[in-house]
């Protein structure tokens, strides 16, 4: 059995080396769909791990309370869409998560809607925030120092882009802008936040940062607050201080669960679930691929079949049986999937390397994906190619033979 | 016992006003060790005869027995391992795999049994040798005469040593040369005990066989019984006289003229000296140098 197989594989090897273009052709098809696959989920998995990293890096000990949707919805989504917040963290709560043990420092991020008019003018983001903030968060200034609660209302620190974009100056200490009216001086920049387009926390690149006393009068009838970072004391572990925190605030809200409590694995997780969909989607589409290429396949069987209806009598007329004959050309179909599959896994780790050389995206080579992808590949070929063998397996060996 | 065995076999193709009778009610035995030729006009049912026997079709009416067993009835796939097993068929145009060596076509009927490659080459290789054609062993089909490719097919017809070789025309598609190789080779095959049936057009040719049979209208209308290396008698009348039913029969007489004729000695030095070369001295070539 195992010997007739081995003359089968050598002679399908022969067919193909002896019509090596069509061979190429039709393994293209198989190539591609299983690179395509594997490729997008090995960026995938590469944009997960830098989120998580990068999440890790600037927010290490920061737990991030956010409102939530009454009834605590746990989707990943809704912690990303602020709009569908329909609870919302006041001071009271801000209180509350200071005053647990094992936070050392809080800081609420109020949103203030507005647009920001400096040399150009700006839509970013516009937080209220303490002075604390730059010690919650790990991030250096670049220029300048934070504003601290003894510093007049007026001040504002900026993101590395909205900088940038405001002003024609590298340095733009000093400088003046507006918000709905009101003057404000820049007395800081912050360094770049190492942000994927991907992460779920907000770009604090594009954010300018207000002292909370201007939130009177930016938004006289008060704004929400986004979101509160509480730092946790480093000898204590991350999920315990989630728990207390939790409790605390819950304890509060009368037993609702009407705000999230994010560490900062859980915050990179509602990024990467967000992503995983999105990878989801592209695997979907790329599986389609996979069929297309099965049915390339079977096309080629079928022309292969047609113009070898000869050979086909030739061998039959020899002692050929129809399940040789079908043996035959399934392993055909076969040798086919396998050897394109193969090369499609190889390419695809070609595609991630120089992905990784020349671009930041850093894939991280998915050994699972490409397994999949290659016995999906080997499947779906084998099933269209059955088809095609089939008939010539059925074919009368005297009208075979008359067709030349 | 009989190699082959029909009774009463017909052969009808199409349906409704369609329908054409290959063969009518043809009975016919072959005994082991006969090497019958078979004549008559095109159409008339000699191809479709020597699919019956060679197991590629199956008749509409009778029975045929190979070496005593019913075949009449068979599923194809006992159908094709009796071809595979028992039969050896020649065709008209050869028929070999043009991708495939020479040695790897002689040895694909083997393949089919399961034996192993190095067993079922040198099996093939020793059969190549038997039928001259050792030096051509790993030539691509394309790259022979035609005589020899049917040689080389002659040698795929007879790797699993079968007890009945059907040759459709094997010299057809020849020149006379190759004509002469072939059938040189079929008479020595014969002689070491093989039993061979074949169609040809050329009377000349059957010098070489023990029996004549010739059809018409799907009918066997003669059988002779005759000489290795006469031209058998039936034969010879339609040498010279008969109307020709068609242009492949012309052409198969003309050269037959041409070769019969004595004031054209070409081909037949040519064929002369090919023998001695060969030091191959089959009787039939003898005998009629003489006549
Ligand atoms: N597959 C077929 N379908 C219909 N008619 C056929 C077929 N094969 C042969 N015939 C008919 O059967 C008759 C005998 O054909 P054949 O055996 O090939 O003749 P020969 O070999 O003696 O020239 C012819 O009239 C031919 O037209
Ligand atoms: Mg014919």
């Amino acid at each position: 059995m195992t010997f007739m197989l081995n003359k089968n594989i050598g002679m399908a090897l022969h067919t193909m080396r002896s019509s090596r273009a069509r061979s190429f052709l039709t393994m293209l098809g198989v190539i591609i769909a299983v690179a395509a696959v594997t490729s997008v989920v090995s960026i995938g998995n590469g944009i997960k791990s830098a989120v998580t990293e990068q999440t890790n890096q600037y927010s290490k000990n920061v737990l991030t309370i956010r409102p939530a949707q009454i009834g605590g919805t746990e989707s990943s989504l809704a912690t990303l869409t602020e709009a569908n917040a329909t609870a919302s963290l006041t001071t009271k709560d801000v209180n509350t998560i200071s005053k647990v043990p094992s936070v050392v420092d809080s800081v609420p991020l109020t949103i203030v809607a507005g647009s920001a008019q400096g040399d150009s003018s700006f839509n970013g983001v516009v937080f209220a925030v303490g002075g604390e903030l730059s010690t919650v968060v790990n991030q250096e200034l670049a220029f300048g120092a934070f504003f601290s609660s003894t510093d007049s209302n007026n001040l504002a620190v900026l993101g590395a882009t909205a900088a940038d974009k405001m002003f024609d100056q590298r340095v733009p200490l000093g400088r003046s802008f507006t918000i709905r009216g009101q003057q404000f001086i820049v007395s800081g920049v912050l360094d770049k936040f190492a942000s994927t387009p991907f992460t779920g926390s907000t770009n604090f690149n594009n954010a300018i940062f207000v002292p909370n006393a201007a939130v009177r009068s930016l938004a006289p009838n008060g704004a929400p607050v986004y979101e509160v970072l509480a730092k946790v004391d480093s000898d204590h572990s991350l999920t315990d201080a989630d728990a207390a925190v939790a409790k605390a605030l819950a304890k509060k809200h009368g037993g609702q669960h009407d705000f999230a409590v994010l560490t900062p694995a859980e915050l990179a997780q509602a990024t990467t679930s967000a992503f995983d969909l999105l990878t989801q989607l592209i695997v979907a589409a790329a599986i389609i691929t996979l069929l297309v290429s099965g049915v390339g396949i079977m096309n080629v069987m079928l022309v292969s079949v047609t113009e070898r209806i000869h050979e086909i009598g030739i061998r039959k007329a020899v002692g050929a049986t129809n399940r040789q004959i079908l043996n035959q050309f399934i392993t055909e179909a076969a040798v086919l999937c396998v050897v394109g599959s193969i090369l499609g896994a190889i390419f695809a780790f070609f595609v991630c390397l120089f992905l990784r050389i020349f671009t930041s995206l850093a894939p991280i080579y998915d050994w699972r994906a490409a397994g999949v992808a290659c016995l999906a590949a080997c499947g779906f070929g084998i099933l269209f190619g059955a088809l095609p063998a089939l008939k010539a397996a059925r074919k009368d060996p005297i009208a075979a033979l008359r067709n030349e | 016992m009989a190699v082959i065995e029909l009774q009463d076999v017909s052969k009808l193709y199409g349906f409704g006003d369609a329908t054409t009778l290959a063969l009518d009610e043809v009975s016919l035995k072959i005994e082991k060790g006969e090497f019958v030729a078979v004549m008559g006009p095109s159409g008339c049912g000699k191809s479709t005869l020597m699919n019956l026997i060679g197991l590629l079709d199956r008749p509409t009416h009778g029975t045929y027995s190979l070496n005593g067993r019913r075949v009449d009835r068979l599923r194809s796939n006992q159908a094709a391992k009796l071809r595979r097993d028992t039969l050896g068929f020649i065709f008209q145009s050869f028929n070999l795999l043009p991708r495939l060596t020479v040695l790897e076509n002689v040895a694909l009927p083997l393949s089919y049994t399961g034996m192993g490659t190095v067993k079922r080459q040198k099996i093939a290789s020793n059969i190549l040798e038997r039928v001259g054609m050792q030096n051509r062993e790993y030539f691509l089909p394309g790259q022979l005469s035609g005589g020899q490719v049917q040689c080389a097919a002659i040698a795929r017809a007879l790797v699993n040593n079968p007890s009945l070789l059907v040759a459709d025309e094997p010299t057809g598609n020849l020149d006379s040369n190759g004509s002469l190789l072939v059938m040189e080779l079929l008479s020595e095959l014969h002689k070491v005990g093989n039993t061979i049936i074949f169609v040809t057009h050329n009377p000349e040719l059957t010098r070489y066989a023990t029996r004549v049979i010739y059809m018409h209208d799907g009918a066997i209308i003669q059988d002779e019984q005759t000489e290795i290396g006469k031209v058998a008698k039936t034969a010879r009348k339609q040498m010279y006289n008969v109307s020709r039913s068609s242009e492949e029969d012309d052409l198969a007489g003309v050269s037959t003229l041409m070769k019969a004729l004595p004031s054209k000695p070409s081909v037949r030095t040519k064929a002369k000296s090919r023998k001695r070369a060969s030091s191959k001295k089959p009787k039939a070539t003898q005998k009629r140098a003489k006549s």
